[in-house]
């Protein structure tokens, strides 16, 4: 397949399965991640961002969460099918990850060039030294201050905006791929955010490494990101590039995010909130999941889930309201529930 | 009547931290010295970075902490030396809302019980329906129902319980709500609803607001007039189209220039500060934004800024600003 996607998930369901019932935390999801691009996943709380990555890394085991259906393509080979063992290969080697919280993802009793160095030793066979040298190097490549001295320093030595320098490296230093972000910038102040924003977008240019940026901020999406999907419920309901979802949004969810964002030098407007809140994963509505919360809802809605609809080049929506007139893709969600 | 509601003058908050032995005792300065006043009706914005003081001040101001020097005063009357017991009358007129919806309300009590309890405290009702009616008009201002009154707290949604906050906080009719940082754990498309519904009933019930938050976009959306901190001091005061559209301290111009903009199409100039913030244990002499300033001079290492006003009502802590410096310029 002659494509230019390092990745692509398509049709993705994770579930968990829990004692009071199955909890469809993405029930499906298809994006692509051209190479060399940063699409941004954006959504709310419980939209199923972060599940979505954590299947993409495999990194379900040990939770009562299970891939139900769906294929994650890297380089076009199915990697949900992978071996534990092959699945670990890849983790850190071609995609790795960056974390929210860089105060907690770090190991506490480990010195900082150690962990960097860690990453090295489990995929390339070169000895500690090496590794150690190669930790260095990517430090340093962060802009992290005093590099020497802290390699032998402690995570709790460091502030936020360090700790999350580290964590880049970590992920780079082995030249991944893919780089998925979970919300890298939520846990750090603006400025410190502003520095994180710029090293990546750097590294990105330097290494030519993809990356699947997670966030719920619509701000840092419009900085980074050149494609975006933004998800609610557990589905992707609306893709494409960054300068049409943000000029032209079709879905009525995507309109009602970026309604409700209070941007700098327009104070006094009203802000136009989303009326409700979010389903409980348990009791979620038939038809379209938005349906409850939507302006221009209507039976129809209520009753059928929309698939997908062609608007413009690449650029999808999830909804009724896109049908008419419009170009159906080859993909309509199967009525699985 | 003057209009000034609340007036803070040079307060001081310190932590005493383990010092360095015998003697000498060693302070962490949360809030170094900060003035200023909020009038009626208005609605004044404190911004800033964490571990800047911001919430310390907000505190502070209705003696949830030990004020270790300076003023307060509400409606003209000092209430610094306040004890715990003359504090009461104080708090029916100054309430707060917190940050944390899961954390400030008490997981035992029903929502009912929640709400009615500053009711109960200050003896403000006549008999048990009166309670009750106010407790019910209380919930259906803030956008909730009859129902949800006998729930319990886990059973509500994070943008919900900050509505039954705000309803706890309006039981007593206070004239000052100190809201900190309300927002900032809810997702957008609800921060939106409770940044609404405070703008709502501000004018509703004339109330006015300390509104203590780390997003600039949404303290310039709810502010009257704006306060930017730097490590237990203001470094810029003013109304907020000023502070907004023509920002003077080097830290505000930076702040502002990193907020990320929700337009791809947006191209700006980013000033990036180098580095973060520095502890507020052991502070930069002078001013205290030199280390990370990109204007920095010689005399900013070592001489504190004092407060220039440089617009009506705009107030900027920078040598730059100096009045003698400007006039060199000219």
């Amino acid at each position: 397949m002659a494509t230019d996607n390092v990745l692509e998930i398509k049709n993705l369901h994770t579930y968990f399965y829990t004692d009071g019932g199955v909890i469809k935390a993405v029930d499906g999801v298809d994006v692509e991640l051209r190479r060399g691009a940063t699409l941004g996943i954006v959504g709310e709380s419980g939209s199923g961002k972060s599940v979505t990555s954590l299947s993409v890394m495999g990194l379900l085991t040990g939770t009562k969460g299970k891939i139900a259906d769906g294929e994650i393509l890297l380089d076009g080979d199915d990697i949900v099918k992978l071996t534990k063992e092959q699945q670990r290969k890849l983790r850190g080697s071609k995609i790795s990850m960056i974390f929210q919280e860089p105060m907690t993802s770090l190991n506490p009793v480990m010195k900082i060039g150690d962990q960097v160095a860690e990453c090295v030793l489990q995929h390339e066979k070169i000895s500690k030294k090496e590794a150690l040298k190669k930790a260095e190097d990517m430090l340093r490549k962060t802009g992290v201050p005093r590099v020497e001295h802290m390699m032998k320093e402690y995570p709790f030595q460091l502030s936020g905006g360090q700790r999350q320098r580290v964590m880049i490296a970590m992920a780079l230093v082995c030249k991944p791929e893919i780089l998925i972000a979970d919300e890298p910038t939520t846990a750090l102040d603006v400025t410190i955010q502003a520095q994180i924003l710029d090293l990546m977008n750097q590294l990105k240019k330097e290494t030519g490494t993809s990356i699947l940026f997670i966030t719920h901020d619509l701000g840092v999406v419009a900085e980074v990101c050149d494609d975006v999907a933004v998800m609610y419920c557990g589905r992707v309901v609306e893709r494409g590039d960054v300068k049409t979802i943000f000029a032209n949004p079709s879905h009525p969810y995507t309109k009602g995010l970026l309604g409700s964002i209070p941007r700098l030098g327009d104070a006094g407007k009203e802000l136009k909130s989303i009326p409700g809140n979010v389903p409980n994963p348990k009791y979620m509505p038939k038809g379209c999941k938005f349906a409850p919360r939507c302006p221009y809802a209507s039976e129809k809605c209520r009753e059928a889930e929309p698939g997908f609809f062609q608007i413009g080049e690449g650029h999808i929506s999830r909804c009724w309201l896109c049908e008419s007139g419009q170009l159906k893709t080859d993909h309509v969600e199967k009525a699985g529930d | 009547m003057s209009d000034t509601l609340l007036r803070v003058e040079d307060l001081k908050i310190y932590y005493p931290v383990a010092g360095s032995g015998f003697g000498k005792k060693e302070f962490v300065k949360a809030v170094d010295g900060v003035t200023f006043e909020v009038k009626k009706g208005e609605v004044f914005g404190i911004v800033g970075e964490s571990g800047c003081g911001k919430s310390t001040l907000g505190r502070g101001v209705c003696k949830l902490e030990n004020l270790t020097s300076g003023h307060v005063y509400l409606d003209g009357e000092d209430i610094t030396e306040y004890n715990d017991r003359r504090m009461r009358s104080v708090r029916k007129k100054v309430q707060m809302v917190f940050q944390d919806p899961y954390m400030s309300l008490n997981p035992r009590m029903s929502v009912f019980d929640i709400i009615a309890e500053p009711l109960l405290a200050h003896h403000l009702y006549q008999d048990k329906a009166d309670l009750e009616k106010k407790v019910l008009d209380l919930l259906h201002r803030v956008g909730l129902d009859d129902y949800h009154a006998n729930r319990y707290p886990h059973e509500f949604s994070g943008g919900q319980r900050q509505r039954i906050g705000i309803a706890r906080a309006l039981a007593v009719e206070p004239s000052l709500i100190i809201a900190d940082e309300p927002v900032s754990a809810l997702d957008v498309s609800i921060q939106a609803q409770v940044l609404n519904l405070l703008n709502e009933l501000k004018h509703d019930l004339d109330l006015t607001y300390i509104f203590v938050a780390h997003d600039l976009s949404v303290v310039e959306y709810i502010s009257d007039r704006v306060g930017v901190m730097y490590l237990g001091n203001f470094v810029e005061v003013g109304e907020k189209e000023k502070i907004y559209s023509n920002p003077m301290h080097p830290y505000t111009q930076a702040l502002l220039s990193a907020v990320p903009v929700p337009d791809p199409t947006a191209k700006r100039e980013r000033i990036l500060l180098e580095g973060s913030i520095p502890s507020a244990h052991k502070p930069p002499t002078g001013c205290k934004f030199h280390t990370r300033c990109p204007k920095c001079m010689e005399c900013c290492k070592t001489q504190a800024p004092e407060r220039y006003e440089v617009d009506d009502g705009h107030y900027v802590y920078c040598h730059l600003y100096d009045k003698e410096r400007r006039e060199q310029q000219k």
